[in-house]
Parts: C-alpha cells; structure tokens; sequence
C-alpha cells in the first residue's frame, strides 16, 4: 500500500478524543510514532490503552480529532487494505473453528490480502521461534491453552508480513518460559517492522524504543526509558487513583 | 343445509355456535386446570372474530368493486402490518429498519405474487381480488416470519460472535468476509421452518390451503397443485424476502469504513 520512509511519520494523533458511554474513553490526545521502532504503551486498566490500538488500527474512527498513517488521515484509507498492513492481535485472541492451520491460514482468504502468500517455512519458523510444536498445526483450535492460542494469534498476525503490528498485552497468558520466547521474538522482529504494544510487563521496557505512559484517557507521558520500579510505581500509583 | 356439487357446505348461526362451544369447553378446560390462560384465550377469541369478519365484509366489498387499486392498497397495507408485527416482536431498535423490513418484504412478496399470479396460475384480470388477496396473505405472512427469524438472528450472532467479526476486521477482512458466517447461520434459521414442514406434508398434515380448496369442493389433484404451486411461491418469498432483508440490516449493522456500528 505505501512505502515507508525512515522519515515519514508512521501515526500522528492530534487532540483525538474517544467518546465512552459516561466518559471519554480517550481525551485530547497528541501522540507521534515514528517507524520501524517498537512502542511500549503502558498505564492501568481503562485508561484508554485498548482504545487507542483500535483507533490505530482503524476498528473505530475517533469522536474528534484525526489519527494520521503516513500522513493520511486513517479514515481516508480502504480500510481493509489498511487492516492487513496493519494488523493488531486482541489481548483475548479469538480463534476461528478448525485447526492451528486454519487459523493460521484464515486471512489469506480475504480479498486483501489476496496479493500476498502464506510462507509456510516462515509458519514453521514462526512456531519453533514461539515455542509451539510443529504437530499443533493439525489439531483443532480447541484444545489450545490460552497461552498457545496468544502465540498462534501473533503467528497469524505475523505471517501477514505487515507493516505495522499492534499487539494487545501479548504475553498475558503466557507462562515465563513461553513469555521470554515471545520477548525474544519482539527483539528479532524490531527494526523490520514497527511495534506498538501494550503491556505491564518490565520485559518489554529493554526492548523498547519509547515508553508513552496513559491514564484516565490522557497520554501521561511519553520517554525513552524509565526504570523498573518507577514503572510499577506509575501502574500503582494509576490504578490506586483510579479505583480511589 | 346442503349446497350442490363444488361448493362448500354452508355454516349457519347455529353450527357456528357449535364451534363457538367447542372453545368454551377449552376455556373451562384451562380454568378447571388453573392454565392462566383463560384471559389470553378470550382475547383472543374476539379479536380472532373480529378481524376474521373484518377481513371477510372487506373481501366482499373488494370482490364487489373489482378495482385493481383496491386489491395494491390492500397487499401495501398487509405488508406494513406485517412490518409492526416483526418490530413489535424485535427487542433490538436498528435505524431505518421499518423501512428495510418494508423493502424486504416487498421486494421478496410481491415479485413472487407476481410470478404466480402472471406465470403460474395466469390469471385474468391480473388483480381479480379473490386469487391476489389469500394468495398475497399467505406469502407476505411467511415472507413476514422468515424476515422476523432472520433479523433476530443476524443481529444475535453479530453481537454474540462480535470478537470473531472484529479480528476479522483487523485481519484484513471487509465486513462482509467478516460477517459471512454470521449471515448464513441467520439464513439458514430463516428457511429451515419452511422446509421441515414441508417434508411433513401429506403425511403428518394436510396443509390449510389445500384443506380448504378440498372442502370447498375442489378436486383433490388441483388442490395438490395449488398446494404444490404455493409451498414453492412461499419459500421463494422467504428466501428472498430474508437475502434482502440481510444484505439491508448488514449495511445498517456494518459502515462504509468496515467497522461495527458504535450502536450495535
């Protein structure tokens, strides 16, 4: 769809507001990513983390302001064309019925993504990197732990090739050995593609290229780093303001 | 009293009460067994006759007038009631769906009528009240339910499978690659009533329209035709009717920008 530049301006957000049912779910927010760099979007639960990759991602239009991709206001772009470059993983990953494979395969099927073609050594590749056996691809969806299922969304968002991936809390489900698999990925992946993701996990403060810290639908601060306990701080400091 | 051959056998005051009896019989049936029914069961009673001897004086007046616009403006208005029926049973308010239940409706009943009114049966004049009016009712009511199952359904599944439709979406899918399976679950639910009660017929029921033309004096086979010839009009019409009526609720559902609609 578009070239990337190293000086374009990858997401430029200006005064966007979310409106909630009772509140703005974001509130006047100024936010400007650069690409091929990876994001670290942290802050307590509800304070507008989730919003603001589904605003990214085009799955809602903000209630005012604009939110630019490349310069083009997102609104402006076929949006399923704009999906597939840039793909988002939810933070409860949905699986389609079928197998590992299915679901893997599944947006291939989809008319915008019809130019592009599942690598399957890169599936191979994918699984192994995650940690996910090879014999997962034949069974059926069912049977996957959350963790796995987390991982074959990252796999299926991933073999997309996009542009831009946005990743909700990705490692959630997962239990150590299996988070620092996907930590290890995150490291290989940054600089090929740009990352934006949300997370309260200190791992991902040494991966990351800038910290935007958000609550209460405000970007708080954005920084190139912080320290680990200064982060807890701010998660409790937040959610203790929040539910206070 | 009996008529000669070909007609009906009439029905005095006197039978008619007969029959009435055979409801109060049911009434003291549901009291004696504390159903609760008893007041549900006597409004329904007066509005069955009151709107059967309704649409009977009506009838009459419209097969006595002979007018084609009388026989349109009565198909126009069963179909608008058909559309306060299906929103009356809807607990989900869509915008504009008075209009699309309308649209649905019409398209799928009406160009359906007019295949069997033209084509099949060929009758002259095209607006002779007597065949257009039962047979408008009878497609526009399936046609009516078909579009009510398919609403509820389409609206339930993209509500309930609204993850699945949403990764879809951010997979790459347009909301109509999104929302497939959802649709065909809906369509389907619309049209299975239809077809199983038409594999019992014959053998566990006799279908009323038939049973009506064979105790009017029909001979059996023509009444199986027009059976026959009707069963395949009112599946067409709700097959249509439903197609359309999801293609319209879909864009309502769905925007141009291949999001869920923030109501929804």
């Amino acid at each position: 769809m578009n070239e990337i530049g190293n000086s374009d301006l990858l997401f430029s957000l200006e005064n966007v507001s979310l409106d909630g049912e009772s509140r703005p779910v974001l509130d006047s927010v100024n936010l400007h990513l650069q690409p091929r760099q990876l994001y670290l979007i942290a802050g307590p639960s509800g304070g507008g983390k989730t919003s603001l990759l589904r605003l990214l991602n085009g799955l809602v239009y903000p209630s005012s302001g604009s939110v630019r991709y490349l310069g083009k206001d997102v609104c402006d772009y076929n949006q399923p064309s704009y999906r597939s470059e840039v793909v988002s993983i939810s933070q409860e990953p949905v699986m389609f019925p079928g197998t590992v494979s299915d679901n893997i395969a599944v947006a291939f099927s989809y008319a915008s993504n019809a130019s592009k073609k599942m690598d399957d050594v890169e599936v191979l590749q994918l699984m192994d990197g995650l940690g996910l056996s090879r014999e997962l691809l034949k069974q059926d969806v069912n049977i996957l732990s959350g963790g796995e299922k987390q991982r074959v969304a990252l796999i299926r968002s991933l073999i997309l090739s996009p542009e831009v991936l946005l990743a909700d809390e990705p490692t959630s489900a997962l239990d150590p050995h299996s988070e620092e698999k996907v930590f290890e990925m995150f490291g290989r992946l940054k600089g090929s593609l740009s990352l934006v993701v949300v997370s309260h996990s200190t791992r991902f403060l040494t991966l990351a290229d800038e910290i935007v810290l958000i609550a209460r639908g405000k970007i708080i601060e954005k920084r190139k780093t912080i320290d680990a306990q200064q982060f807890k701080d701010f998660l409790e400091d937040e959610d203790g303001g929040r539910n206070g | 009293m009996k008529m000669g051959a070909g007609m009906a056998e009439q029905i005095g005051m006197y039978q008619l009460a007969v029959a009435y009896l055979m409801l109060v019989v049911v009434f003291f049936l549901a009291m004696s067994n504390s159903l609760r029914i008893s007041r549900e069961l006597v409004v329904a009673t007066l509005r069955m006759t009151l709107q059967l001897f309704a649409a009977g004086l009506l009838l009459k007046y419209v097969f006595k007038i002979d007018f084609w616009l009388a026989s349109v403006a009565l198909i126009v208005i069963m179909i608008a009631f058909a559309v306060t029926v299906v929103l009356g049973r809807l607990e989900i308010r869509v915008k504009r769906l008075p209009l699309i239940l309308f649209a649905s409706m019409g398209i799928g009943s009406l160009s359906v009528l007019a295949i069997f009114i033209f084509l099949v049966i060929g009758r002259e004049p095209w607006y002779d009240a007597r065949y257009v009016l039962p047979l408008g009712g009878m497609i526009i009511g399936n046609s009516m339910t078909a579009c009510a199952l398919v609403t509820e359904r389409f609206i339930a599944e993209v509500i309930g499978k609204r993850d699945q439709i949403e990764t879809s979406l951010a997979l790459g899918a347009t909301y109509k690659e999104a929302s497939m399976t959802a649709l065909r679950t809906a369509y389907r639910a619309a049209l299975v009533p239809t077809i199983a009660s038409m594999t019992g017929m014959g053998i566990v029921h006799l279908p009323g329209m038939m049973t009506g033309q064979i105790l009017s004096g029909v001979e059996p086979m023509l009444a199986v035709k027009y059976q026959v010839a009707i069963i395949a009009a009112i599946l067409a019409a709700a097959a249509l009717s439903s197609l359309v009526m999801l293609n319209l609720l879909r864009s309502r559902l769905f925007n141009k920008c291949h999001q869920i609609e923030r109501a929804v």
